[in-house]
């Protein structure tokens, strides 16, 4: 109170109208940021109240499915997403990292790699039914699998592979030069500081990507419409048996089925695939904080 | 050779020999330049280092100190656009030259950076690192080897109890003392540390340059400091660097023993930047 006395009167209207600007802008920010979870948590919340009683229910979850009757459960369609999704991970993250390794720190600078990331940039907005019909044409016809999970998950992978590239190679280039210069001075070789520093520290964005991909290859529908089956009463018994993922059954159930519970059913998938996504979601960012605890990575 | 307005030999360099000693000087600097894209950041530089000395570099900021050390243990191979003309020597191989292994270079002299540094590993793992490199893998060596380079980087009493905690959660002068106990373990031939004290207190200070004078029985060491009294109490040799105008190259203005390019410098300029008159 009494220094402020001494502030002379201009210094003093300015200062109320930085802290008037500063409320307003810290209203607006709320508002907005407020606006989006009110969206999020009113989808998430329909989904959840249409679809939980009928989750919790046994019988539901765990039943066989049904093509004609009423009273089918969803158990085949959940392992089989999980099936799809762990050999889809197993498939892209070795060739998407081992990619984005070359491209961040052997490649260098050149037409070749600008045109390269173009590429991977450009499939990345490739909608994912084009890449549907390409699985299509290439795996389930030419390469003669018919329709089943390896079919689908090497049509995932092609279409999440440009990103997960992207994303780990701006995880790795976002490594500070000084680690490399840290190691590299000590006498490491190129491959021993890739390998002891340069990956390590890029483990956390690299999982980042990993987790969404998780997420879009547990969504998605429109690429597996025409690689794997669409119902099936069985989960995938080998890596080129059928089996039908929970999403494209679900836009399977709301549309073909003529089983008369099918919007029961509809509701009780939506509620599955959001919790099996939210679940993996938690797993995977506690494995990463458990992996960043272990290294030593945070303070 | 290039002259200054009063005619002076601007490029002295009392020491450099102009045929490099391969026994007595572990390191020779012969005319180099370097290059940072078309900016000419060195030029001319000559210096011996002598094996179990103790070599200071001083100068103005970005004169180019810490090129001239990241070019010994060719550093500046990662930054894109660097280029150098001339020769390094190293115990009378050129550094630069055709098929040299940088990897072993660099392994037997050591870099301990301006900006602190520390991987974003435990304590303990940022001192194994080199060893590790190495293939040490007993457990028990690798424990002797940490708790050795930490007591001799005036550290130990303060992470003793914490190896495993992350080194990111040291403070500034504590990272520096790791950084510097990381070079230790992997026991290099020469040492080369910029600016190892700036981020330190008193104390610490006092003991790293204990720690130098311990280690120049056995190592050879280069040093940039901004501390004039630093240099004169520590070093045997003092380089003094400087560029003339903005966007000049660095060279070395003058180069020789401590004693004299801080009691009597042969040039003036020398004479007023650690007399502290400009710069
Ligand atoms: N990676 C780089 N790319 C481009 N220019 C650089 C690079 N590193 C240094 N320079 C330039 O080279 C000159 C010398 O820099 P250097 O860091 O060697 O100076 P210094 O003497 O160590 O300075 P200081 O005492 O402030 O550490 C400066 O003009 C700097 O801007
Ligand atoms: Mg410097």
């Amino acid at each position: 109170m009494m220094g402020e006395m001494h502030v002379p009167a201009r210094s003093r209207a300015r200062k109320t109208t930085a802290k008037t600007a500063d409320t307003v802008a810290t209203v607006v920010l709320w508002a907005l940021a407020l606006v989006c979870l009110a969206v999020l948590g009113s989808i998430i919340g329909y989904i959840l109240v249409k679809g939980l009683a009928v989750v919790f229910d046994p019988k539901f979850i765990l039943g066989k499915p049904q093509a004609i009757n009423a009273g089918g459960g969803i158990l085949p369609f959940l392992l089989s997403s999980i099936y799809l999704t762990l050999l889809t991970m197993v498939i892209i993250m070795p060739i998407g990292v081992g990619a984005a390794i070359y491209m961040a720190e052997f490649a260098g600078e050149s037409r070749i790699t600008r045109l390269v990331r173009f590429g991977a940039d450009s499939l990345a907005t490739v909608p994912s039914i084009v890449f549907g019909l390409f699985g299509l044409a290439l795996f389930v016809v030419a390469f003669g699998m018919g329709p089943c999970l390896m079919a689908g998950a090497l049509t995932l992978a092609l279409l999440n592979l440009p990103a997960v590239m992207r994303t780990s190679e701006e995880a790795l280039r976002a490594v500070p030069a000084s680690y490399r210069e840290a190691s590299l001075g000590l006498g490491a070789s190129r491959w021993q500081t890739i390998r002891k520093v340069v990956l390590p520290s890029a483990v956390p964005g690299i999982t980042t990507g990993g987790i969404l991909t998780i997420g879009r290859i547990l969504g998605e529908s429109a690429a597996l419409v025409f690689t794997m089956p669409l119902f099936a009463t069985k989960a995938p018994t080998s890596l080129f048996s059928g089996g039908a993922a929970i999403a494209p059954n679900l836009w399977y159930t709301l549309t073909e089925a003529i089983t008369p519970d099918a919007q029961r059913i509809a509701q009780g998938e939506a509620a599955a695939l959001v919790i099996l996504i939210l679940a993996l979601n938690l797993v995977a960012r506690f494995l990463a904080h458990r992996y960043q605890a272990r290294q030593g990575m945070v303070g | 050779m290039q002259t200054d307005v009063e005619g002076k030999s601007v490029a002295a360099r009392p020491l450099a020999t102009p045929e490099p000693q391969h026994g007595r000087y572990m390191i020779s600097i012969r005319d180099l330049d370097l290059f940072y894209g078309d900016f000419k950041a060195l030029e001319d530089i000559n210096v011996d280092v002598e094996h179990n000395r103790i070599t200071a570099f001083i100068g103005p900021s970005g004169c180019g100190k810490s090129s001239v050390l990241r070019s010994i243990n060719r550093l500046n191979d990662l930054v894109k656009g660097a280029r150098v003309e001339g020769q390094v020597f190293l115990d009378g191989e050129d550094i630069y030259g055709h098929g040299y292994d940088v990897v072993e270079l660099r392994k037997r002299v050591g870099m301990v950076f301006q900006r602190p540094n520390p991987f974003p590993k435990s304590i303990y793992d940022n001192v194994a690192y080199g060893p590790r490199i190495f293939g040490v893998r007993d457990r028990a060596e690798l424990d002797q080897v940490v708790e050795e380079s930490l007591v001799r980087a005036a550290l130990w009493d303060e992470v003793k109890g914490k190896l495993k905690q992350s080194a990111i959660a040291l403070s500034g002068g504590q990272q520096q003392r790791l950084c510097i106990a990381r070079v230790l373990a992997v026991e290099p031939e020469g040492i080369l540390l910029d600016e190892p004290c700036a981020a330190l207190d008193p104390i610490a200070t006092q003991r790293i340059e204990d720690l130098l004078q311990e280690l120049k029985k056995t190592y050879t060491i280069v040093i940039v400091t901004h501390n004039m009294q630093q240099a004169a109490r520590l070093s045997d040799y003092t380089a003094f660097f400087m560029i003339e105008n903005q966007g000049d190259p660095g060279r070395i203005v003058e180069f020789g023993p401590t004693n004299t390019i801080f009691t009597t410098p042969e040039d003036e300029r020398t004479e007023r930047y650690i007399t502290g008159r400009f710069g």
